[in-house]
C-alpha cells in the first residue's frame, strides 16, 4: 500500500451551495483516504482465499463539519461499506480514515471509544434496528449510561429532552419498538443517536422505507438538527432525488468507486458521467406533461465477483470508446483545475 | 367502440378481524378500469391499496374478509362466482405481480417449470409445446438467452430478472387485466426504468389493462391514465393525471405531491411534509379521517365525513373533501 498523495485534498473542493456567500468552507471533519475493503471468496479450511470481492476500491471522501456529503448508488456498489468504513465498524483492508485531522484507522478498539461518542449511525430499517425487548427509555438511555452522559437523577429528563428534540412525546419513554410506526421508529433511532451529542452521523438509507409524507418529516427533522447543532452527515442513499435535495456535496458510486463527485446543484445540472446521467434519467418524474427522455440502462450492474476490465461501467454505457473504456480504469480528476467537480471517465459529457 | 370499462368495482368492503376489534382495510371502494389502459392506485402503507387488489382476485386470506360489493369484469361479478370459476379467472383474466419476486417464485423449481405450470393449468398443451412457450414468454419479457435460462433457479438469476420472469407468468395466458403491486419498489432505479418500459410495451402489444398500485408519484405520472388517490380505506380523489398533478382536489393529494423532493436547484433544503400520521383504522374519527393532518380543515370535518363526490360536468374526477374547490397549491 503505498502513502496517498498529498495532492489527495488540496482545497480545490469546489463550492458547494451557500459557497457564494462564504468563501471559506468549513473545516473536514471526517475523510476517507484511498480506502479499500476486499472481502475474500471461496475460502475454504486451511486455504487462503486469493479471490477477493472489491466492495470498496480506493475511495477518498471527505465530509466536511455542519455539512452534509451524499452518497448515491444502486445495491452493491459498496456505499453502506464505505459508510460503516468511515466509523470503523468495518475494518479496512488499505487505506486510512482521518477524523479531525487523526488518523483512527489503527486504533484499538479501546482507543475508539472516546471517538463512538462524536460519530453515530442511522440505519435503513427501523423494525430491525431497534431492540424489540427494551423500552424506548432503555434504547435512548444506553449510551448515556455507557460514556456517564448524565446522572442516574437527570438521565429521564435528558432523554424526555431527546424525544422532544426529535418530535416525540416524553410518555414513549415506557413503550416497546412494536407500538411505533415506521416513522416514529425512525425518530427513536435518531434521538438515540443524538444522546451522545455527535458530531458526524452516517445516516444510511434512513428514508428508504418510509412513506412520501414520513420521508419529508425525516429529512426535515435531519436538516433542523444539522442547522442547529451543526452535525455533519455521510447521507447513503439510492435516491439521488432525496440526495440532491439534502447535501451540500454528492460522490455517485458504481462497483466500489467513486466516479462522479461535485457540489449537488453542479452534479444535478451538469452530470458529467454517463452512469450519473443514466441515474437522473432513469428516476420517474412526477409531472405527467414532460415528455419523458428516454434514455433505459440495458442490463444489470455487473457482479463484483467479475468486474468487467477497464472501466466497470463500460459493458453497459453507450458512450464507451473501444479499447480504452474496456481497457483502462479511468482516474476520478477534476474536470477543471479548481472546479471542485470530479469525474472518473475516459469519455464525459460535455458540461 | 365499446366504452365500457372492462373493471367496474363498487362499494368493495374488506375487514379485517382483529384482537382489538374489526377494521375496514378497505372501506367503500369504487373504481373503473378501462380497456388497454392504465389505472393507478397511490397511497401509503396501510392504506388499502395492496388489499383491494387482492380483494379483486379473492385472495384475502383470514383474518380477512371480503364483506360486500361487487367486482365486475365485463359485466361478471367475480365475487359471486363459485372457488372452482374463479381459480378459472386467476391467471387466465386477471393475474397479478408483487413487490417482492422471491416470495413470490417457489425457489426449488427451475423458472421454466414454473412458468410451464402455470400456462398448461390453463391451456391445453403438451410440456414439450408448454415449454416452448416458455422460451417465447421469457423472450418476451427481455430474458438473455432464454433457451438457457429457462432452466435457471431463482437464486441464480438477479432482482430485475426474477421480476421479469414472475411478469412472465403473469403474462403466461395473455390476461386482459394485470393488478401491478408495486412491482418495482424492490428494484434499482434503472431496473425500475426497464421494467415499466416493459410493462408499458406489452400493454402496447396484448392490448392489457393494468391496476398500478404504487406509493410513487413519479411512476404514477409515467404510467397511468388515470389516478385513484386513497387513504385510511377510503378513495380520497379519483382524476385523469394530468388533472389530478395540474390541479389537485383533495389537501391529501396536495400534500403527498409537495412533499416530493423537488428536482433541481433549490433555496431550502425542507420539505412540505404532511405533520401527524394516518389514523389507527380500529379509532376512526367519526368526519373525514384526513383532518386531523390537514391544514384545511374547518369544523365540519370533524362532524361529518364528505362524500367522494363527483367534480364537473362529466364525471371524470372526484374528491372526498368538503372544501375541494379550494384546494390550491
Amino acid at each position: 500500500m503505498s502513502e496517498p498523495k498529498a495532492d489527495l485534498f488540496r482545497p480545490a473542493d469546489g463550492d458547494g451551495r451557500g459557497a457564494a456567500k462564504s468563501p471559506t468552507r468549513p473545516p473536514t471533519l471526517i475523510a476517507t483516504e484511498r480506502i479499500s475493503k476486499y472481502y475474500p471468496v471461496e475460502r475454504k479450511l486451511f486455504s487462503r482465499s486469493d479471490r477477493f470481492v472489491r466492495a470498496v476500491d480506493g475511495v477518498s471522501l471527505r465530509v466536511r463539519r455542519g455539512e452534509t456529503t451524499g452518497l448515491v448508488g444502486e445495491s452493491g456498489c459498496g456505499k453502506s461499506t464505505l459508510g460503516r468504513l468511515m466509523l470503523r465498524l468495518v475494518e479496512p483492508t488499505f487505506g486510512r480514515v482521518i477524523y479531525d485531522g487523526r488518523d483512527i484507522s489503527r486504533l484499538s478498539q479501546r482507543e475508539l471509544r472516546p471517538l463512538r461518542r462524536r460519530m453515530q449511525i442511522i440505519f435503513q430499517d427501523p423494525y430491525s434496528s431497534l431492540n424489540p425487548r427494551m423500552t424506548v427509555r432503555e434504547i435512548v438511555g444506553e449510551a448515556i449510561r455507557i460514556h456517564h452522559l448524565a446522572t442516574r437523577a437527570d438521565e429521564a429528563s435528558r432523554i424526555a429532552q431527546l424525544l422532544e428534540r426529535v418530535g416525540l412525546r416524553a410518555d414513549a419513554m415506557e413503550r416497546y419498538p412494536h407500538e411505533f410506526s415506521g416513522g416514529q421508529r425512525q425518530r427513536i433511532g435518531i434521538a438515540r443517536a443524538l444522546a451522545v451529542e455527535p458530531e458526524f452521523i452516517v445516516c444510511d438509507e434512513p428514508t428508504s422505507s418510509l412513506d412520501v409524507s414520513i420521508q419529508a418529516q425525516m429529512i426535515n427533522l435531519l436538516v433542523e438538527l444539522q442547522e442547529t447543532m451543526g452535525i455533519a452527515y455521510l447521507f447513503v442513499s439510492h435516491d439521488l432525488t432525496v440526495v440532491e435535495h439534502v447535501s451540500h456535496r454528492v460522490a455517485v458510486m458504481y462497483l466500489g468507486k467513486i466516479v462522479e463527485q461535485a457540489s449537488a446543484a453542479d452534479l444535478y445540472e451538469q452530470p458529467r458521467h454517463p452512469y450519473t446521467r443514466a441515474l437522473l434519467a432513469a428516476a420517474p418524474v412526477p409531472d405527467p406533461e414532460r415528455n419523458r427522455v428516454r434514455l433505459v440502462l440495458a442490463g444489470d450492474a455487473p457482479s463484483p465477483l467479475s468486474p468487467p476490465t477497464g472501466c466497470a461501467f463500460h459493458p453497459r454505457c453507450e458512450r464507451a470508446l473501444a479499447g480504452m473504456c474496456d481497457r483502462e480504469t479511468p482516474p476520478l480528476e477534476e474536470t477543471a483545475q479548481g472546479s471542485g467537480h470530479r469525474v472518473a471517465c475516459w469519455n464525459p459529457h460535455k458540461s | 367502440m365499446d366504452d365500457a370499462p372492462l373493471l367496474r368495482v363498487r362499494g368493495l368492503v374488506t375487514s379485517f378481524r382483529t384482537d382489538t376489534g374489526v377494521l375496514r382495510a378497505v372501506d367503500g371502494v369504487s373504481f373503473d378500469v378501462p380497456k388497454a389502459a392504465t389505472v393507478a392506485v397511490v397511497g401509503e402503507s396501510g392504506c388499502g391499496k395492496s388489499v383491494t387488489a387482492l380483494s379483486i382476485l379473492r385472495l384475502v386470506n383470514a383474518p380477512g374478509r371480503v364483506e360486500s360489493g361487487t367486482v365486475e369484469l365485463e359485466g361478471r361479478d367475480l365475487l359471486q362466482l363459485p372457488e372452482r370459476a374463479m381459480r378459472d379467472v386467476r391467471g387466465k383474466d386477471v393475474s397479478m405481480i408483487f413487490q417482492e419476486p422471491m416470495t413470490s417464485l417457489n425457489p426449488v423449481y427451475t423458472v421454466g417449470w414454473q412458468i410451464i405450470e402455470a400456462v398448461r393449468l390453463h391451456q391445453k398443451r403438451s410440456r414439450r409445446d408448454a415449454r416452448a412457450r416458455a422460451v417465447e414468454l421469457l423472450r418476451l419479457v427481455g430474458i438473455g438467452e432464454p433457451e438457457t435460462n429457462v432452466d435457471a433457479y431463482p437464486h441464480q438469476l438477479s432482482g430485475g430478472q426474477r421480476q421479469r420472469v414472475m411478469i412472465a407468468m403473469a403474462l403466461a395466458c395473455e390476461p386482459r387485466l394485470l393488478l401491478a403491486d408495486e412491482p418495482t419498489t424492490a428494484l434499482d432505479v434503472t431496473i425500475q426504468a426497464q421494467i415499466l418500459e416493459l410493462l408499458r410495451d406489452l400493454q402496447r402489444r396484448l392490448s392489457m389493462s393494468i391496476l398500478l398500485i404504487t406509493h410513487d408519484l413519479g411512476i404514477v405520472a409515467e404510467n397511468a391514465r388515470h389516478v385513484i388517490v386513497m387513504y385510511a380505506g377510503r378513495v380520497v380523489e379519483s382524476a385523469p393525471v394530468r388533472d389530478l398533478f395540474a390541479k389537485p382536489m383533495h389537501p391529501y393529494t396536495l400534500g403527498l405531491l409537495r412533499s416530493i423532493p423537488p428536482a433541481g436547484p433549490h433555496t431550502s433544503r425542507r420539505l412540505h411534509a404532511i405533520e401527524g400520521m394516518v389514523p389507527d383504522l380500529r379509532k376512526l374519527p367519526p368526519g373525514c379521517r384526513f383532518a386531523d393532518r390537514c391544514p384545511m380543515r374547518i369544523e365540519r370535518c370533524d362532524r361529518e365525513e364528505p362524500d367522494l363526490a363527483p367534480i364537473g360536468p362529466q364525471g371524470a374526477r372526484a374528491s372526498r373533501c368538503w372544501r375541494a374547490h379550494e384546494v390550491s397549491p
